[in-house]
């Protein structure tokens, strides 16, 4: 049988009904969820909002955003005047968490490495008989995605690179083990015919997705330990 | 009270919108409460939640028919649960890595006829149970697709999610879907 787009609806369409039979009644619903009268303007306020004419809203938006100004400007020169200037250290740390199913790792950066322009990076080696195929760069996320292919198609290689946050990967069933790229413990892990391999340094996120099942784990780092700045994204 | 309702009606433009917006929320709210209530742990956070859905679902009302139905409840589900997703996604900065990360090209969907006949009730069982099994956030958007019939930018704009994760969710599940099928 075919997945046509009917069949798709249609199938869909009683999961919906299956999962909404299983909800509390309407009843049971403002029992347990009173709703304040408070929100219930606030909400009655978006509302009216969505429906006023565009310089009505701007009119009321900008009003307000006067009366912030002041009231902000009022409260940094009383604090000025009252306090003594602290010192700003930059701190960037690096946190790695082990639980059950997921493994993280984290960055944490100050605002100003944030604002700072992505720099791509890309390997010096790549395992024999592969191509690339694609390399994407999205400055306003501040992202990059590498594609490689093996050249009788058997086997893909995707390397990703993020600015800052946190990085998660479902490692319930995986086979997990420390890997060391630049001087840094990493995260290697293998499940099934794929394996990942994780790492950071001060301003990036990295990871290699390989499926290929005839990688090993030492070509992985080497391909990792071997990424430079190539390319400034524009 | 009736002097000042008549001013705010007086601001607005179309009286059948705002109408329908008021029943859509006064219907569903304590829904989308019990949605929110799963993600955040506060009222506050709740509140902020059910307020950013209900910003989505007027952006997205043309996709409202009629507000007492199982399509339009579902609606207000996903976007609830999706902007609960969403929001705690930004708020943690949180990329999340799965081994399944490399997507092919599959075609877009056709034209939607309002009745399919099932050849084969196995099949279709073990299609149901599939899709029972897609994580959540799967499941969600390809109700937002084949059910509401959403374009691809406008569920980036309930799910926050981005473009390309949007046609890797919908190309990767409907692998898994039609692999579930050919067994």
């Amino acid at each position: 049988m075919e997945l046509t787009d009917e069949l798709l609806h249609a199938a869909l369409h009683q999961v919906m009904l299956s999962e909404l039979e299983e909800l509390p009644s309407q009843e049971e619903l403002a029992e347990r969820y009173p709703v304040s009268r408070r929100f219930d303007r606030r909400i009655m306020g978006l509302i009216r909002e969505e429906e006023r004419s565009p310089f009505t809203s701007k009119l009321i938006r900008y009003s307000k955003r006067a009366a912030m100004f002041f009231l902000a400007l009022l409260v940094t020169a009383f604090t000025a005047v009252m306090s003594v200037q602290a010192a700003r250290e930059w701190l960037i740390g690096i946190f790695t968490g082990m639980f059950n199913t997921h493994t993280e790792i984290a960055i944490n950066q100050t605002k100003s490495a944030k604002d700072q322009p992505f720099l791509g990076y890309l390997p010096e080696v790549i395992p024999e008989g592969y191509i690339q195929t694609s390399y994407t760069v999205n400055e306003k996320h501040k992202m990059s995605i590498l594609k490689y292919e093996e050249e009788d198609g058997s086997g893909e290689i995707l390397i990703r690179q993020y600015s800052g946050g946190r990085l998660k990967v479902d490692t319930e069933g995986a086979r997990k083990e420390t890997a060391w790229v630049w001087g840094e413990e990493a995260l290697y892990a293998e499940k099934k015919e794929r394996q990942i391999l994780l790492w950071t340094d001060s301003l990036y996120q990295f990871y290699i997705i390989a499926i290929d099942g005839e990688l090993t784990k030492s070509e992985l780092v080497e391909i990792a330990n071997s990424m430079q700045i190539q390319v400034q994204a524009e | 009270m009736e002097k000042l309702l008549a001013t705010l009606l007086a601001l607005i433009d179309d009286e059948d919108d705002q109408r329908k917006f008021e029943a859509v929320y006064q219907t569903y709210k304590h829904l989308m409460f019990h949605v929110s209530n799963d993600y955040f742990h506060t009222q506050t956070e709740r509140e902020d939640a059910v307020q950013e859905a209900f910003v989505r679902i007027i952006k997205n009302f043309s996709k409202i028919g009629e507000i007492d139905c199982a399509q339009t409840k579902n609606f207000i589900i996903l976007v609830m649960r999706s902007t609960c997703i969403d929001l705690l996604r930004k708020d943690k900065e949180e990329v999340d890595v799965y081994f399944e990360d490399i997507s092919a090209d599959t075609p877009t969907s056709s034209r939607l006829k309002p009745y399919v006949e099932i050849e084969n009730q196995e099949s279709y069982e073990r299609l149901l149970h599939a899709i029972n099994a897609l994580p959540q956030n799967y499941r969600d958007v390809f109700m937002l697709r084949y059910l509401n019939e959403l374009s691809l930018t406008q569920i980036t704009e309930i799910t926050g999610l981005n473009l390309p994760n949007i046609k890797k969710i919908l190309q990767r599940g409907r692998k898994k879907l039609s692999n579930t099928l050919k067994e």
